[in-house]
């Protein structure tokens, strides 16, 4: 978990940083699974792993509740559980998972881009569902395709499935290897089995693809049984972090740059996902993958990866001179690069555009105190102390005395301003989370304000769409219309574009959750350099 | 005594940049040094902001008239250099536009292009040559490659009182006027 803590962060009311995020996670799952899961989760992130017991103790809930709780947890890869020292199984909730369900529309996103309908409805129904077998996931999805008026045609529908998991998108969830009395314990996957189809997967769908019922019990599941399946997070992020790189670039030199970008990526897309950078590539094989109705010559890729080479502010480099140049992208800076320029934007919209430039040349320069930054950037002497000590405030600039006498005496006192990127960020993502938090609740409070005009609509839409499904009288149907009176209407509209314009908004602030957090998942593999 | 030798226009009084209660004095025919009048951005009444803004904006879109005018080319590496000006010739254009009542240096120029490079809209590249250093440093004007974050979006995010927000506190989400007028949009 990407926990952001603060140093100069205001206490309200004693809610600390942390116990923020924990009620950001109790919000997000109280809206997916209910108000008792969501009570079982902030109970269970405040005290970190605990046996069944303990946790019934401190929540004070009936083990069914709690069990049935855990149970939807575990399948949804939010909660796991492990045999400890003792030989009793504790139970952790983890709050990442948690959080990456505001950005579930954007992976439907994703997938909707790359194999249509189809795809888009295999993931939707993992992503509710947790897990889910092979067999199972194809026939809801056929239904669902069915419903809304296409051909379920199940050979397409599992052509899909398995492109999806040789691609990497979907995993297997590991297999039991031996269950004893108190737990199961699951097998160690490694990174490839997790993405093999085997025929045995499918056997649940019989010829005419009617699902067979499982007879066995739990203890006789072999391993030949079909297993479940679930979302692979890490490659859905490397596909949104690829996007946002093909961004910039395209922003920085065109947009055929940005093609060539997106074909070096897409090349190299079965890498180690937090790699630093990409294997090198040649000129060739970039020209050879780029989208045929738009295909440059080779001297022009060639012209623009040696410009984007050369460029020190770029994330490309040249690794070798064979084959018309070997090429690679060089992931971690262009992470650097989103992350400085997604700050200096907060920056500026935070503290004005005067801010952004003295936040630029604190972060170039290193350490410098006020004199230094009013002759570079220009400013006069009180804008400058106003600007740097707001920016203090809230901890996007780091203030370091140096005393130059033994009595440390502000006149004979160094002030060094500097700006500590990673302290900076878990600001950032700080507020993030805390926006985040004031949307959803915002948008609770307007949907139980008006929860009857709400379920009014409700009931009206569904008549409605059942007397259409009947062929009914058009006359019948209007009445039905009618049962809103228009200024209702208009209300309902109006609040239905409130409760719209608020899940907008979640799901861009996890744009920026997104990078600010790519930023730190970096950090402990590749250094801050 | 001082009063009579000014009288005679021997020496002059001059203000230095400290804004210190001090007069200073000096010989008549002599111009003060740089570190005591502040240099061409202090005037009579102290540091000249507007004067700096000006230049900084007239500078700027000189740098992007130049940018905008190199579209039709193909090659990116021959586009970029026609959108790259030398310092002497944003010096030049500068001095011809006459805003300026002290001459400008080069050096001045050059540090209001490094402003406007940590203002994320100019890059400057150096390329080595035999010429003087005017002549080797070059600037073009560029757009801003991520231009909004998605928290900022938000009334939280420019929010002047987000940390005393609380649920159920005197600023709530609940209860949030800034919300309500971003919602009623």
């Amino acid at each position: 978990m990407v926990w952001a803590v603060g140093y100069h962060d205001y206490i309200g009311r004693g809610r600390t940083m942390a116990q923020r995020e924990i009620s950001l996670c109790k919000v997000v799952c109280s809206e997916l699974y209910g108000s008792t899961i969501g009570e079982v989760v902030a109970g269970m992130l405040a005290k970190g792993s605990l046996t069944l017991r303990d946790s019934c103790r401190r929540l004070n809930m009936k083990p069914s509740q709690v069990k049935n709780s855990l149970c939807v947890l575990i399948h949804q890869h939010i909660a796991g559980f492990k045999i400890g020292g003792d030989g009793l199984v504790y139970y952790t909730v983890n709050p990442s998972s948690i959080l990456l369900r505001p950005r579930f529309p954007r992976y439907a996103m994703v997938i909707q881009r790359l194999y249509q309908d189809t795809g888009e409805l295999i993931i939707e129904e993992l992503l509710m569902k947790g897990e889910l077998t092979g067999g199972e996931l194809i026939s809801r999805v056929r239904d669902r395709l069915i419903a809304e008026g296409n051909s379920g045609d199940l050979d397409s529908i599992r052509e899909t499935f398995v492109d999806l998991v040789h691609t990497h998108f979907l995993r297997r969830c590991p297999a039991v290897s031996q269950t004893t009395p108190t737990a199961p314990v699951l097998l160690q996957q490694d990174t490839d089995s997790g993405f093999l189809v085997r025929d045995s997967d499918f056997t649940e769908l019989n010829d005419r693809g009617v699902k067979r019922k499982f007879s066995g019990t739990p203890e006789t599941k072999s391993p030949e049984d079909p297993s479940c399946w679930y979302i692979n997070p890490d490659r859905f992020h490397q596909s949104l972090r690829d996007q946002l790189l093909v961004t910039v670039t395209t922003n920085a030199y065109g947009p055929i740059a940005g093609e060539i970008v997106q074909t070096v990526l897409r090349l190299s897309v079965t890498t180690v996902y937090r790699a630093a950078s990409t294997e090198p590539i040649s000129t060739h094989r970039v020209h050879a993958g780029l989208p045929g109705n738009t295909k440059s010559s080779v001297t022009m890729v060639t012209t623009y990866l040696n410009m984007m080479a050369e460029d020190p502010n770029s994330f490309v480099s040249r690794a070798g001179d064979d084959g018309g140049g070997m090429f690679s992208v060089n992931i971690k800076s262009g992470v650097q690069l989103l992350v400085r320029e997604t700050l200096v934007t907060i920056v500026m919209e935070r503290f004005g555009s005067k801010s952004a430039r003295l936040f630029r040349l604190i972060l170039e320069k290193g350490a410098l105190d006020q004199k230094q930054i009013e002759s570079i950037a220009l400013l006069p002497p009180k804008e400058t102390k106003q600007l740097l000590y707001q920016m203090f405030l809230e901890s996007y600039v780091y203030l370091r005395e140096i005393p130059r006498s033994s009595d440390r005496s502000p006149s004979r006192t160094l002030y060094y301003f500097s700006v500590d990127i990673q302290k900076v960020v878990r600001v950032a993502l700080g507020h993030c989370y805390k926006t985040l938090l004031n949307l959803m609740l915002r948008r609770e409070k307007e949907a139980s304000d008006n929860r009857r005009l709400l379920d009014q609509g409700t009931k009206v839409d569904s008549i409605v769409e059942q007397l259409t499904q009947d062929n009914a009288d058009p006359e019948q149907i209007q009445e039905v219309r009618n049962y809103l009176t228009p200024a209702e209407k208009v209300q309902l509209e109006l609040l239905k574009k409130r409760l719209n314009a608020i899940q907008k908004a979640e799901v861009e602030v996890d744009e920026t959750v997104f990078i600010l957090s790519l930023y730190l998942e970096y950090l402990p593999i590749h250094g801050s350099s | 005594m001082l009063k009579n030798l000014e009288s005679k226009k021997l020496i002059k009084a001059v203000t230095s940049v400290n804004q210190s209660k001090r007069k200073l004095y000096m010989l008549y025919n002599l111009t003060p040094d740089s570190s005591i009048t502040g240099g061409a951005w202090y005037s009579a009444d102290g540091f000249e902001s507007e004067f700096v803004d000006v230049l900084n904006q007239q500078c700027y879109r000189f740098l992007k008239e130049k940018a905008d005018g190199a579209t039709n080319v193909e090659n990116p590496i021959a586009k970029r250099n026609m959108q790259y000006a030398s310092l002497l010739q944003v010096q030049k254009y500068i001095t011809e536009l006459g805003i300026s009542k002290v001459a400008l240096k080069v050096d001045d120029i050059e540090k209001i292009l490094q402003t406007l490079i940590y203002d994320g809209k100019v890059e400057s590249t150096i390329q080595a040559s035999s010429r003087p250093a005017a002549e080797c440093k070059f600037y073009r004007a560029v757009d801003s490659l991520l231009p909004s974050t998605g928290l900022m979006r938000t009334p939280c995010g420019i929010c002047p009182v987000h940390r005393n927000c609380y649920p159920g506190g005197e600023v709530s989400p609940e209860t949030c006027v800034y919300m309500t007028d971003w919602l009623n949009l």
